[in-house]
């Protein structure tokens, strides 16, 4: 068991390696950082005094440790939009997206699973039926688009709702918070819908399809043989089994919650660094775009270990077999 | 052909309402995609004959300054809204197929060495393939395309939005055909009909063609199909945001991220019809494929 | 008087699909008698699984118990089956692999059972529990293991307990030892038998093996096409069957006959042929071959690992007589397929050598043509029907195959001449050229297999458990194939099984594997009069035979 954890540790480490790598490339060799700071205008002896102030004579590896060393002490250079460090602009905006993403993923897992297991449990019925038919368009419509529709409805049509911004917002030390005011919460409820809607119907699916095919196992036949009551068979022995891989899927889905809050915050004009990223893009602000890249990356990999590493705490199969190597 | 009609599948389409239904809706689409030359009333993109007058106008209203109607009412430019749809379907479709096409030939071709072949080979690849899992695809694919106009001169940017949208997206969803194919080559490579094959002397090339290829295409189908569906909505995502299809040829998301800005304003049906639009070629496209998945699959019968 | 304890009365069991109605079971009668072991026998199909299915109510959807009665001590359940499930009827499925559920531990679930049908304390429940295992045979010291821990065998008995902890009075029993290999399914049907009768606990046993019918049972039904065909004491009816079926039934099954078909060097009195090295086709040398499944080296030093080295095949040396049948015999990994891998040249083998007609097969200098001559003269016939053709292809083509790989045509009309050829030869027709592998039956497919098998002209053909994987009936018929292709073609089989009455049909000389060793070597007869080592002796012992 020991030895499964170490490789997956390892192989997380090698992979943020990559991801500091890639980070690093598209940093240092896509587009000019040099014109991009100083402009058209400079001259020789400028170009030359801030390419030596960058490093940029360095040899590539240098280069390359160099920034990761900085990364892991938050240094990650300026935006070359306004000259701010780009360590600020995220941590400014981090709390944003965080207070939105963990408001969808409770949204999404709390309704996907429920409803899940409804429909697998019941299948027959019109209620199940219906919710079958709502969450196939609930994966066709694009997150943005469920975005703008709900605005219509909710805070042009309806004015129920505000439609952008995260409306009053209180600072307690480095955070800042939108759950402690109501307009705060009212901001956060259509974003979080939103941004939950598709991730939760893709955990309805795959609860549903996961229970049914445990369903249909040998050893739930057995243990109805045995005589168990309905309750028993589907909540403790079904439930259980369908939920190990239900865990281990969503849990990387809801990784991407983060990445999927690009679409909302831009839509909802969210302060996150969702926005703060698609706006790099659009403007080529390298800095940002390498910074965002790291830290989602880093994110993405830690998740990632940390729902493997829970598929192995509750499936016993897998711990006893030291040979399991790649899968 | 004949072996088609008289198939198991082609039985279960015919008395199937929502495969036919999407499967007519999904081909409707498409034609009208590829024939928007001869149905639009108007080019939207050409310049010359656009009038400004004609802007704001309501769906099958005249408009109070020509008296022209519109089906679909115009944009703030004076663009026939019906026009414009047409040509945004086109490009929609053709960056979908396009990506998904690329999509399917990396992931058959890698799917198969890995599966195949094994060892040193199976472990790279997938590697890489988890490493691409890590991140959602539309994150990768607006990487790509970050990179690829910070590489490209800005007089090109706009040029080659749709090769830059169809090689990201198509870089983003090749995993998912490429583990479903290299399962299926691990289950029929240890069949016994490739041990025959090996009996004869066949060299691994040719049994990886000829023997396990028309073996594996099947799931491919339906997993293609699914990755269609994702390929036009992250299309859609990608213009809407601004990072796809420019305005100067903009797909169905750059319409609706026009029409977002006119929602306040009242002009309501800048939004809605590039709306239903996308809604309907993703969930026909989704429904079709749903279908084919729950038929090919033989064990929830 | 013993009163009938479960009574099924004209059952049937419709399955709606989308081509149609279908009656899996047809109009079905029969009773169990108290303390009593009925068997249920047919070839798949048959409608017997879901026979025992329909008394516990659980037949698989879209299927439906149609018209008929089933009752219990009198009184009708099939209204309501639930009631009667795991405390007056219990059920055993096949695969015990499958049977538990692999995140309960086996201790937890012994207690649930038990405390769904009499609710006592944690205590009581834990006494109880611990007295199933000691039943079957489990050391209760592993009451805290999980189910992926226990082998196959040990798997099944604990959901031998687990279905008769509640204290049925009836089990279906669903082919609970086909899973399992011959030692194993011998102690598994011992123990049932046992604890039915100590425990006065009626048996319906679902099988299609008549060897355990005949070893196991008090009386038997015997099924087809889900209608019952005949029914009584089980020594009465594979005594003196009275239905054509069960006739044919009891005369496919193979029993141990010995010396039944002529060796083609017949002996005139006292006058021994001169064996030589030109006659045998086939000689293994010490054939060995190791498996690493090492882990990586960097994660072995890191946990103090040691290397895993299994040997599969260990020194095993055999000669084959030209025109003869050699049977090797033995359990799922005695290292049979090993060796059949071997000698067809899919495998390398650590040491040792392969020869044939004097050629080493496994010589580094041999050339690509060199190996084609010998791909030629040795060919295979795999066990799975369904997987041994390509589901793709039409059969034309897979037999088309290895003629045109080895050019042994010389035209298209000459290829065509010679795929009809081998269609005659097996007892297929010419207008099966076009269809695909699907549209034939499993004793059809394997005889397109043996045909792509004799597309070379062969000398020697290696059967890698050709019948095991069809019905009783299907298989005596795919054997009398065999054999007469031997004589026509005077072919060298390798014949590879772990059925040992089919091979005393088939083999004139048997070597019996047990992990990796070639533990005894005889001709037929010699083997199983008298037989010499330990684990011979066993396998004859535990092996089901219709032994009348």
């Amino acid at each position: 068991m020991i030895l499964i954890v170490l490789r997956r540790l390892i192989q997380s480490i090698v992979v943020l390696f990559l991801v500091a790598l890639i980070s690093f490339l598209i940093f240092r060799f896509v587009g000019n950082p040099v014109d991009n700071l100083l402009g058209q205008e400079a001259t020789v002896q400028q170009r030359a005094d801030l390419e030596a102030a960058l490093g940029l004579n360095q040899p590539i590896y240098e280069q390359y440790v160099n920034f990761v060393w900085n990364a892991l002490r938050f240094d990650f250079g300026n935006s070359y939009r306004g000259a701010l460090p780009v360590a600020e602009l995220i941590s400014s905006r981090l709390p944003a997206t965080l207070e939105l993403a963990f408001v969808s993923a409770l949204f999404a897992v709390f309704v996907g699973v429920t409803t899940g297991v409804y429909t697998a449990i019941r299948r027959n019925s019109f209620l199940s039926k219906l919710i079958l038919s709502v969450s196939l368009i609930g994966v066709s419509l694009p997150t943005f688009l469920i975005g703008v529709l709900l605005i219509w409805i909710f805070a042009v049509e309806l004015r129920w709702l505000p439609s952008f911004g995260r409306g009053e917002v209180i600072q307690i030390g480095w955070w800042s918070t939108g759950f402690l005011t109501v307009s705060g919460l009212k901001s956060l409820i259509l974003p979080g819908i939103t941004l939950g809607l598709y991730q939760l119907t893709l955990i309805m699916r795959l609860t549903r399809s996961e229970m049914l095919e445990v369903l249909n196992q040998d050893y739930i036949r057995f243990v109805r043989a045995l005589g168990l009551s309905d309750r028993k068979v589907h909540f403790n022995h079904a439930l259980p089994n369908t939920l190990v891989p239900v865990i281990t899927i969503a849990g990387l889905q809801l990784g991407s919650i983060v990445a999927f809050a690009i679409i909302t915050e831009t839509v909802f004009q969210w302060p996150g660094v969702g926005l703060l990223f698609i706006n790099s893009v659009y403007f080529v602000d390298i800095p940002v775009m390498s910074a965002y890249l790291l830290l989602v990356g880093g994110l993405f990999v830690i998740i990632n270990l940390i729902v493997d590493l829970l598929y192995l705490a509750i499936d016993p199969r897998i711990r006893d077999n030291q040979l399991m190597g790649e899968a | 052909m004949d072996r088609f009609l008289h198939s198991d599948l082609f039985y279960d389409f015919v008395r199937s309402p929502i495969a036919v239904i999407s499967f007519v809706l999904v081909s409707t689409l498409i034609l009208l995609a590829v024939f928007a030359n001869f149905i639009a009333p108007t080019n939207p993109f050409d310049p010359a004959s656009l009038n400004l007058m004609n802007g704001f106008t309501a769906p099958l209203e005249p408009n109070a300054f020509t008296g022209e109607v519109f089906l679909m009412g115009t944009d703030d430019q004076g663009r026939d809204l019906f026009s414009a749809i047409l040509f945004g379907l086109r490009v929609s479709l053709f960056v979908g197929l396009m990506a998904v096409a690329l999509a399917t030939g990396i992931g058959v071709f890698l799917g198969l060495l890995a599966g195949y072949i094994g060892g040193w080979l199976d472990s790279l690849i997938m590697r890489l393939a988890d490493i691409q899992m890590t991140f959602p695809s539309i994150l990768i694919a607006m990487l790509i395309y970050g990179v690829a106009r910070g590489v490209l001169p800005p007089e090109l940017r706009d040029e080659m939005a749709i090769s830059v949208l169809i090689l990201s997206i198509g870089l983003s969803e090749w995993v998912s055909i490429a583990r479903t194919v290299r399962s299926s080559t691990l289950v029929e490579k240890e069949k016994e009909y490739v041990a025959a094959a090996r009996l004869i002397g066949l060299n691994h090339f040719r049994i990886m063609l000829r023997h396990i290829l028309p073996n594996v295409l099947s799931p491919v189908l339906v997993i293609a199909t699914i990755t269609l569906a994702l390929a036009i909505i992250a299309e859609a995502t990608l213009s809407f945001l601004g990072v796809g299809a420019p305005p100067t040829k903009p797909s169905l998301g750059t319409l609706i991220r026009v029409g977002q800005d006119f929602l306040f304003s009242g002009e309501w049906w800048i939004l809605l019809f590039p709306a239903i639009t996308l809604l309907l070629l993703a969930l026909s496209v989704n429904l079709f494929g749903d279908w084919l998945r729950d038929t090919l699959n033989p064990r929830l019968k | 008087m013993v009163e009938k304890l479960l009574e099924l009365k004209h059952i049937s069991v419709t399955f709606k699909t989308r081509r149609g109605s279908f009656k899996a079971v047809d109009d079905l009668s029969l009773d169990l008698k108290e303390g009593e072991i009925l068997g249920i026998v047919g070839e798949s199909g048959a409608g017997k699984s879901i026979t025992g299915a329909a008394i516990l109510g659980l037949i698989p959807s879209p299927g439906k118990l149609s018209s008929g009665t089933i009752s219990f001590k009198g009184q009708r359940i099939d209204l309501n089956p639930k009631l009667m499930r795991g405390s007056k009827i219990s059920m055993i499925f096949q695969d015990p692999l499958v049977s538990l559920n692999p995140l309960r531990r086996i201790g937890d679930q012994l207690i649930e059972t038990i405390q769904t049908h009499s609710p006592c304390s944690s205590a009581e429940a834990f006494k109880r529990a611990i007295k199933s295992l000691e039943e079957v045979g489990i050391d209760p010291s592993r009451f805290d293991a999980y189910p992926h821990t226990f082998s196959g065998g040990m798997r099944q008995r604990v959901v031998i307990a687990l279905a008769l902890a509640p204290g049925p009075a009836v089990i279906v029993a669903d082919e609970p030892t086909t899973s399992l290999d011959v030692s194993n399914q011998d102690q598994v049907l011992k123990l049932l038998k046992k604890l039915c009768k100590e425990k006065k606990t009626s048996v319906i046993l679902v099988t299609h093996d008549m060897g355990v019918i005949f070893q196991t049972t008090d009386r038997v039904a015997v099924l087809y096409g889900g209608r019952l065909v005949e029914i009584g004491v089980t020594r009465e009816v594979l005594k003196n069957p009275t239905h054509p079926y069960t006739q044919s039934l009891v005369q496919s099954t193979p029993k141990i006959e010995v010396g039944s078909f002529k060796k083609p060097t017949d002996q005139l009195d006292g006058f021994q042929p001169k064996i030589d090295e030109q006659s045998k086709a086939l000689v293994a040398e010490k054939l060995t071959r190791e498996f690493d499944l090492s882990p990586a080296w960097f994660f072995r030093k890191l946990s103090f690992q040691k290397q895993k080295r299994v040997l599969a095949v260990d020194s095993v040396s055999f000669s084959i007589n030209k025109g003869e049948t050699y049977g090797l015999v033995g359990d799922s990994g005695s290292g049979k397929s090993t060796i059949a891998k071997m000698v067809v040249g899919l495998l390398k083998p650590s040491s040792g050598a392969i020869t044939f007609n004097g050629k080493n097969l496994n010589g580094s200098d041999l050339s690509h043509r060199e190996s084609q001559k010998i791909r030629q003269r040795i060919q295979m016939v795999f066990q799975s029907p369904y997987a041994s053709l390509n589901p793709r292809w039409k059969i034309g083509d897979i037999l088309l195959e290895p003629i045109r790989v080895f050019g042994l045509s010389s035209s298209i009309e000459d290829e065509h001449k010679r795929i009809f050829e081998l269609l005659d030869q097996v007892g297929l027709s010419k207008s099966d050229v076009q269809k695909y592998p699907h549209e034939f039956s499993g004793g059809q497919r394997q005889r397109i297999s043996i045909a792509r098998a004799l597309a070379s002209k062969p000398d020697v053909i290696i059967c890698d458990e050709p019948t095991s994987a069809l019905d009783v009936s299907i298989q005596a018929q795919v054997l009398n194939l065999l054999r007469e292709l031997q004589r026509e073609f005077s072919l060298t089989y390798l014949f590879i099984t772990h059925d040992l009455a089919v091979v005393s049909s088939m083999a004139n000389n048997i070597g019996v594997l047990n992990k990796g060793r070639l533990i005894e070597e005889q001709s037929s007869e010699m083997l199983f009069s008298k037989p010499q080592h330990e684990h011979t002796k066993m396998l004859l012992a535990a092996a089901p035979i219709l032994d009348i």
